[in-house]
């Protein structure tokens, strides 16, 4: 049905037909608490001695028309974002909004709590608006070019979110209320939620508005724009700060909620809405359409469950299915401008020295991963022989080199193969599909041992493995649209997770503790397996370094150079899957070196493909090792771990290299 | 130290914040070559562990562990009874130091169910031992029972039986003395406010349950809850309880809340709350803790319960002085 609606090129036949549903649990819903005509009196002239109309006046018909507002001005805001930046993956969570946000609640709760008796709303807006800051910081010098702008959006978030979890790590019950709102629960106790939320939307609808035309003009590429003597900086400027408010006023009322920013807009353009009007009209009645339709949905299951299930989560849940969906059927290309050549330094001119010296920093790294460490009494130098006190320290430092090893390769693979500076494992979702499969391992399963949790982990990743590969094989594993499978699967963990922690199950700070990335867990055995593999997986990797040097080239010129395209992508792909899920299970999804490691080893001049390999990989391992000696030792005897670190140092590095660019 | 963060120290949060000075003062430490940490004397005791509930119990039968996990927050839940103990830190519960631990050398490492991996690592530090009588496993059972066979066999294990039987025996004995002073049998809901839109309930297979079914109390909840016995439910479904008597549970409470739930219309229709049945406790038991929680939750309960409900029971430790529930 739906199909047919996509067909016929009507937007608004979409929508009418998606709202149905919502028409249907509307009515249910009404029906369930007295009827129809008792709702609409509950509305309009309720009496409170009924405390069926209490609760509807005060409850449901809030909640219903919070949920229509936020879906709506998330899709604004998407479509917004999608047309600034050229980039139909681009979201209102993509800039850091929402992670900026939680940060921002999170420390004052913890550090400042004055601050949310003074306005939790407003905590959060400025946190929002630091991190977009940040964003838009990092970017200005480079005249906020989408591919930056994403990229340091893709940093801050990372960033920013690895700082949470280690906050959410120590203060995991003083946290537990923010957790439900960082799931977005759109559960509400009167109409100050619409009351602050209708008249910033009205603002933001009306700038969008006078916002159109010169918005329209970037849709040509941006020599074009500029001949049309229109300043870009500025009106991404403009447009990116309206998407920017809209959002962080949303997330400060109901929280993080997934999916919609991303999913309507995308909807009505597969639907026909081509020009930017169509798309932000129809795409924002999408949007309050989806986001109600899922909440009344919700409400209707949810009342047999132990346990809350916040809205955010599900949109999240439901809208991978959908992308999945969508992904074939997107346009990537399309009449998309052509974009400028992406981040380049220059070449480093004698690249076997600085390999020499990274290989000497990582000894070195190892060394004090090794030796120096605090005891009862405080800092001491071990000696090399005393066994009690090496057996803990061994396994870890070989497990942060090996998974630093192996994230490092696979993001290079992947960035040399999608020639995507915003591939790495993390974002191909092998990470996120692992992940879930242990969260859901640790869960269900009624007494899990370590040996089946890490079948359950490989089997996680093989599964995505799998979605990957039958969802691209017939377009030939065309980079955009595995990572956009990617983006659908890391959404999905995303939900996992946080229903996970909104639920307040206490097992859940056992699987924060491991998703921050620690090698906490490895013993000896598992550190010498995990080794050998590394250095094994590592190997693989040298014959192909020929392909790695002529794909970032294009399709064309690779098939022009004889290269098979579909088969060199099937087999890189495969090595980056066992390289990730290796390295998921012994330190966690979000590690974030995949990412990094590949574009240090660029920035510092290392380009072509065995030394960019080379240096990815000592790079991503002397980060691991620092990382892992520093989460030990830095706030002793509490661990933060290697992961989270690695986050920390590797992000802020990056983020002045990308400021430099 | 704390003068640094002026804010923090009229807070719990003051405590959370010292931990992060610790790591500031450590990178200086290291920064100054003064490679040494303000060193804690070492008591040598024979058994460490990284649970509360376990520790609490091990205190109340007058042997102090060595080490443990997560000392600040313990001493916040135990209403600070235990602060002359001299425990060495062993860092957040979740990742136990086990070099640290390795270095202490304890006898004996005593494990709840959920710490079972640990045992394998342990072997040549410590004598790692599974209590499988550990009260909070997510079967379903009764608690008290749970408790008590709990403390025999910790008794058992660090040779202190005739310590355990009379801390149970004293545990029983106050908990009847304590029920005859109530008179007032309405259902209660324990509950504990996580934003002013959510609250986790409390019930089966909780402490508080157990406590309840010792002073004759009923409890309101009677549905599902999780493995530490709660659910998490909206403040709509209080309504499905006119006759209940709200108790509310400080401990995590979201700063700022008391305006919001001062200002919802919501909340103060909700009918024990408009009828002035409340009572506030102050955070001074872990919320899944052993017997001396269990006997601190029942001591401030009736004397809430005693007092007419309503107002605090105690002054507040915790970061609301001046919680108003009431209307």
């Amino acid at each position: 049905m739906m199909g047919q609606a996509m067909r016929a090129g009507s937007p608004a036949l979409a929508c009418w037909l998606l709202s149905l549903p919502l028409l249907l649990l509307f009515w249910l819903g009404l029906e369930a608490q007295g009827g129809l005509t008792l709702g609409l009196k509950a509305l309009v002239l309720p009496s409170f001695e009924d405390v069926d109309q209490l609760l509807l006046h005060y409850a449901w018909w809030p909640r219903l028309a919070v949920a229509l507002l936020a879906g709506g001005g998330l899709a604004l805001a998407g479509v917004l974002m999608q047309q600034v930046l050229r980039n139909p993956l681009a979201s209102p969570t993509t800039l850091g909004v929402a992670s900026g946000a939680n940060l921002a609640l999170m420390a004052s709760t913890l550090l400042a709590p004055g601050l949310l008796v003074f306005g939790r709303e407003w905590v959060a807006l400025a946190g929002g608006g630091l991190a977009v800051g940040l964003v838009f910081m990092l970017a200005w010098r480079r005249g906020l070019a989408p591919i930056v702008v994403v990229l340091a959006g893709l940093v801050v978030n990372l960033y920013l979110g690895a700082l949470a979890t280690a906050l959410l790590l120590f203060n995991h019950e003083s946290l537990s209320g923010l957790l439900i709102w960082g799931a977005g629960s759109l559960a509400q106790n009167g109409w100050d939620g619409v009351a602050t939320l209708w008249p910033r939307l009205v603002i933001g609808a009306v700038l969008a508005w006078f916002l159109l035309r010169p918005l329209a003009v970037l849709e040509l590429d941006d020599a074009s724009a500029k001949s049309l003597g229109v300043s870009l900086k500025y009106l991404r400027f403009a447009g990116m700060g309206l998407a920017v408010f809209i959002t962080a006023s949303i997330v400060s009322v109901v929280g993080i909620i997934g999916f919609i920013g991303l999913a309507a807009p995308n909807i009505v353009r597969i639907a026909g809405a081509r020009r930017l009007g169509e798309r932000l009209f129809w795409g924002t009645l999408l949007g309050a359409v989806l986001l109600a339709t899922t909440d009344l949905l919700l409400q209707n299951v949810t009342g047999v469950l132990p346990t809350l299930i916040p809205t955010g989560a599900v949109t999240g849940a439901l809208g991978a299915p959908l992308l999945m969906w969508l992904i074939p059927r997107l346009k990537l290309q399309g009449n998309r401008a052509p974009q400028p050549a992406t981040v380049l330094a220059n070449r480093h001119p004698e690249p076997s020295r600085l390999a020499t010296r990274l290989a000497i920093g990582l000894l070195l790294a190892v060394g004090l991963g090794l030796l120096l460490g605090q005891g009862v009494d405080g800092w001491y130098w071990l000696s090399p022989d005393d066994w009690s006190v090496m057996q803990w320290r061994v396994p870890r430092v070989l497990a942060a080199a090996a998974s630093g090893l192996m994230l490092a390769v696979a993001g290079t693979l992947l960035q040399r193969l999608s020639a995507n500076p915003m591939a790495s494992p993390e974002v191909l979702g092998i990470s996120g599909g692992c992940a879930i499969a242990l969260i859901l391992g640790i869960f269900l399963l009624p007494a899990p041992t370590s040996g089946m949790l890490v079948g359950v982990g490989t089997l996680g990743a093989f599964a995505t493995l799998l979605i990957l590969v039958a969802l691209n094989r017939h377009s030939g594993f065309v980079p955009e649209r595995l990572l956009l499978t990617g983006v659908a699967v890391s959404a999905l963990f995303d939900a996992v997770r946080s229903v996970m922690l909104a639920g307040g199950d206490p097992r859940g700070q056992q699987v924060i503790a491991w998703l921050a990335g620690s090698t906490y867990y490895v013993d000896l055995t598992s550190a010498v397996v995990v080794g050998t593999l590394a250095a094994l997986l590592a190997l693989c990797t040298l014959p192909l370094t020929r392909w790695l040097d002529i794909l970032p080239l294009g399709a064309a010129t690779t098939r022009a150079l004889g290269v098979g395209l579909n088969r060199a992508r099937l087999v890189l792909l495969l090595l980056v899957a066992l390289l990730t899920a290796c390295a998921t299970l012994v330190v966690g999804p979000l590690s974030f070196i995949g990412l990094l490691a590949p574009h240090m080893a660029r920035l510092l001049g290392l380009s072509r493909a065995h030394h960019h390999l080379l240096g990815a990989a000592l790079v991503g391992m002397l980060l691991m090792v620092l990382a892992d000696w520093v989460g030990r030792q830095i706030i002793f005897p509490y661990e933060i771990p290697a992961g989270l670190v690695a986050s920390l140092i590797g992000g802020a590095y990056f983020m002045w290299g990308l400021r430099r660019l | 130290m704390l003068a640094i963060f002026p804010i923090g120290r009229a807070c719990p949060s003051g405590q959370r914040a010292r931990r992060l000075l610790v790591g500031i003062r450590a990178v200086i430490c290291l920064a100054l070559g003064s490679l040494s940490m303000p060193g804690q004397a070492v008591v040598p005791s024979p058994v460490a562990t990284f649970d509360w509930t376990i520790a609490e119990t091990l205190l109340a039968l007058e042997v102090s562990p060595v080490a443990m996990g997560n000392i600040e927050a313990f001493h916040r839940w135990t209403a600070e009874n235990y602060l002359d103990a001299h425990i060495i830190d062993l860092g957040v519960q979740t990742l136990p130091n086990l070099e640290l631990l390795g270095l202490l050398m304890p006898e004996f490492a005593l494990l709840p169910p959920r710490h079972r991996p640990y045992r394998r690592r342990l072997h040549g530090i410590s004598n790692g031992i599974l209590l499988d009588s550990y009260p909070y496993q997510g079967k379903p059972g009764d608690t008290w029972n749970g408790l008590i066979a709990f403390t025999k066999a910790l008794g058992r294990i660090v040779d202190k039986e005739r310590e355990a039987k009379t801390l149970i025996d004293d545990a029983e004995k106050r908990l009847a003395s304590l029920s005859g002073r109530l008179d007032s049998v309405q259902p209660l809901m324990v509950v504990q406010l996580l934003d002013e839109r959510h609250l986790r309930v409390y019930g089966k297979n909780s402490l508080f349950q157990a406590v309840l079914d010792q002073l004759d109390l009923k409890n309101a909840w009677q549905e599902a809850t999780n493995d530490w016995g709660y659910a998490v439910i909206q403040i709509k479904t209080l309504f499905e309880f006119p006759d209940a008597m709200l108790v509310i549970i400080p401990g995590a409470f979201p700063v700022g809340i008391e305006d919001r739930l001062e200002n919802s219309v919501i909340w103060s229709r909700v009918p024990s709350i408009e009828q002035g049945r409340v009572v506030v406790l102050p955070s001074s038991f872990w919320l899944a803790g052993g017997l001396p929680s269990a006997m601190r939750f029942a001591e401030s309960l009736v004397d809430g319960l005693s007092a007419g409900g309503v107002r605090s029971a105690e002054p507040q430790t915790g970061g609301c002085q001046d919680c108003e529930f009431h209307r």
